[in-house]
């Protein structure tokens, strides 16, 4: 059996830690034979949710860490995401009208509505310095490893 | 990412590779920005189209309000499954018509 399987890093506050951010989704996934079809759905959760930080969480200019831990098990890959921007739970924001018309689409709230229908659980925890965002995402039979 | 851009019959033909993100999509959105201004018929290539977050569709929104406002087409093809599905989760597939190539998307109204 493959053992239980974790990775911690640090990140600024920028996109340009995107790239940074891919390569280790990448290689994490594919050390845990992780399907590529779960992999993308893993990398554009993270990417919107780290995204959403970068731009809304800060009230100033200076730098800041966001955490992001990766942990998998046989069954589930556990993603948890720690910033100390201002207090938002992503999980309360409305829902997207996805049957609205052309005219009333926009942009803002489809990275939250992505991360919901692309992940199968999320949890919010409040933080004294801050918010912590865990996202699960269950493995297919075919990628667990005995 | 890399965006480039040819012509086809009376469209202009943009094909979008690699990864865009929230990064890059900046890049993307002047492109189309100015692309939208001044062609009336377009069509996106989406066959070495990787990855594209939300950053990248609000690009491609753009684009398609700009080319509809002023009745003209905007149609894009070859989509990779995954691709797909990120627009049917958004509900973009509703908005945009989606060709499975390019054959088909040129030809879609003869």
């Amino acid at each position: 059996m493959i053992a239980d399987e974790s990775v911690e890093l640090k990140l600024p506050n920028s996109l340009a830690a995107l790239t940074q951010l891919h390569t280790i989704v990448g290689q994490f996934c594919q050390r845990r034979a992780i399907h590529p079809d779960t992999e993308f759905k893993i990398d554009l959760a993270l990417e919107e949710v780290f995204t959403n930080i970068v731009r809304h969480g800060y009230d100033d200019s200076h730098p800041h860490e966001i955490m992001i831990r990766l942990r998998s098990n046989r069954d589930r890959i556990r993603i948890s995401v720690e910033d100390d921007g201002r207090h938002f739970n992503p999980l309360l924001a409305p829902a997207l009208d996805v049957t609205a018309a052309l005219a009333e689409r926009r942009v803002g709230g489809l990275g939250i509505h992505l991360v919901r229908h692309l992940m199968d659980q999320l949890r919010y925890q409040r933080r004294p310095d801050g918010n912590r965002l865990i996202l699960i995402k269950r493995l297919r039979k075919e990628e667990k490893r005995t | 990412m890399t965006v480039r851009e040819g012509k086809i019959d009376s469209f202009a033909l943009v094909e979008v590779t690699g990864r865009v993100n929230s990064e890059n999509s900046e890049t993307l959105k002047d492109f189309l920005q100015e692309l939208g201004k001044r062609e009336q018929q377009v069509l996106i290539d989406c066959s070495a189209l990787e990855y594209i977050s939300s950053s990248g569709l609000g690009a491609l929104l753009m684009l398609l309000k700009l080319i509809q406002n002023k009745g003209g087409i905007l149609r894009l093809f070859s989509l990779s499954p995954r691709i797909a599905e990120v627009f049917e989760i958004s509900g973009f597939d509703k908005f945009f018509p989606i060709f499975s190539s390019l054959e088909a998307a040129r030809r879609a109204d003869t």
